[in-house]
């Protein structure tokens, strides 16, 4: 299997609308999670490329190194795929601390701070999805996110097959919680999406 | 001759602020660009009443680049469009006396920006 079968050849419109489609409705996310931090969340412009899950951990990651917390969850409808919230062990705890007391010199998150970081992802990864969902006027079935923690190439897995991958980059004003929101699409469901994007332009 | 400017890295959105502004303006004319600096060089010689400018851009953000605007055309009405609408990039949206669009963009949303900036 190539990565240049033209089933994943996006044209230079479809790219646009999908990036920023995904700009809404992680805008929106952002929005509700500062309010409940009570601080600026910046986002990067989101990046959408077609890769695959062995490629992105090692983009991620590349010295293969880090530990990384995740909070994750499986999603179908007009488009199938999994998304990710990825923070860094430390950054976890920065983030963590703006709603709950960390004890200094906490190195890992525990099961509190665990708690609240699924519940941070909640908001931002299905905030996300409820936006696209509005915005592409079908529903879209979000498992419940889940948290796991490990190498990105752990949670992320080695797999080559393509996959459509948008990546934001999101961190705290004050520059100490850095991270990633990923959303892995299954490519096989990119018909549906397409179909689903001249939805939302049609509307827009 | 009265010009609009918008300014948005996606297409997808220029394209559409232009075809609301000109279905509610037939007769203003559009100057976009697709970030900060091509929109500064463009503006050079055309003295714009309106601009609508998104946020979240590479290279120059909206915030950035209206404060250029503002130097350059100090009367110019400026929108905001994002939708990320927090209390921090609200105040320092306020403090440069620009307004915000709320994204995804709508009729009656550049409808009401518009009386809002008197034109």
């Amino acid at each position: 299997m190539t990565h240049h079968d033209d089933r994943f050849t996006l044209d230079a419109d479809e790219a646009d609308a999908i990036a920023e489609l995904f700009n809404i409705g992680m805008g929106q996310a952002a929005a509700s999670l500062s309010e409940m931090i009570g601080e600026e969340v910046q986002l990067s412009v989101p990046s959408l490329t077609v890769s695959s899950r062995a490629r992105i951990a090692r983009d991620l990651d590349p010295e293969e190194a880090a530990r990384v917390c995740a909070v994750r969850g499986a999603f179908s409808g007009p488009f199938t795929g999994e998304a990710m919230l990825i923070f860094p062990e430390r950054g976890t705890l920065a983030l963590v601390g703006r709603l709950v007391p960390v004890e200094p010199g906490t190195e890992a998150p525990g099961e509190l701070e665990q708690d609240v970081l699924t519940e941070i992802g909640n908001i931002i990864l299905n905030g996300c999805l409820a936006s696209l969902s509005n915005l592409v006027e079908s529903e879209l079935a979000g498992a419940l996110p889940g948290y796991s923690a490990g190498p990105p190439a752990e949670l992320i897995g080695a797999a080559d097959d393509p996959v459509l991958f948008v990546r934001i980059d999101v961190a705290l004003a004050s520059g100490d919680a850095q991270g990633q929101v990923l959303f892995l699409l299954d490519i096989a469901s990119l018909d549906s999406f397409r179909e689903a994007i001249r939805r939302a332009v049609a509307n827009l | 001759m009265t010009t609009v400017l918008i300014v948005d890295d996606s297409r997808l959105a220029r394209d559409m602020v232009g075809s609301v502004m000109s279905s509610l303006r037939p007769n203003w004319t559009i100057l976009s660009a697709a970030g900060g600096e091509e929109a500064l060089s463009k503006v050079d010689g055309v003295i714009p009443v309106v601009a609508i400018v998104d946020y979240n851009m590479p290279g120059m953000d909206g915030l950035t680049l209206s404060s250029k605007l503002k130097e350059q055309f100090p009367s110019l009405t400026i929108g905001i469009l994002t939708a990320n609408v927090q209390d921090a990039l609200k105040k320092k949206a306020e403090a440069l006396g620009c307004r915000f669009i709320p994204k995804p963009i709508t009729s009656d949303k550049i409808r009401e920006f518009l009386a809002s900036a008197g034109q």
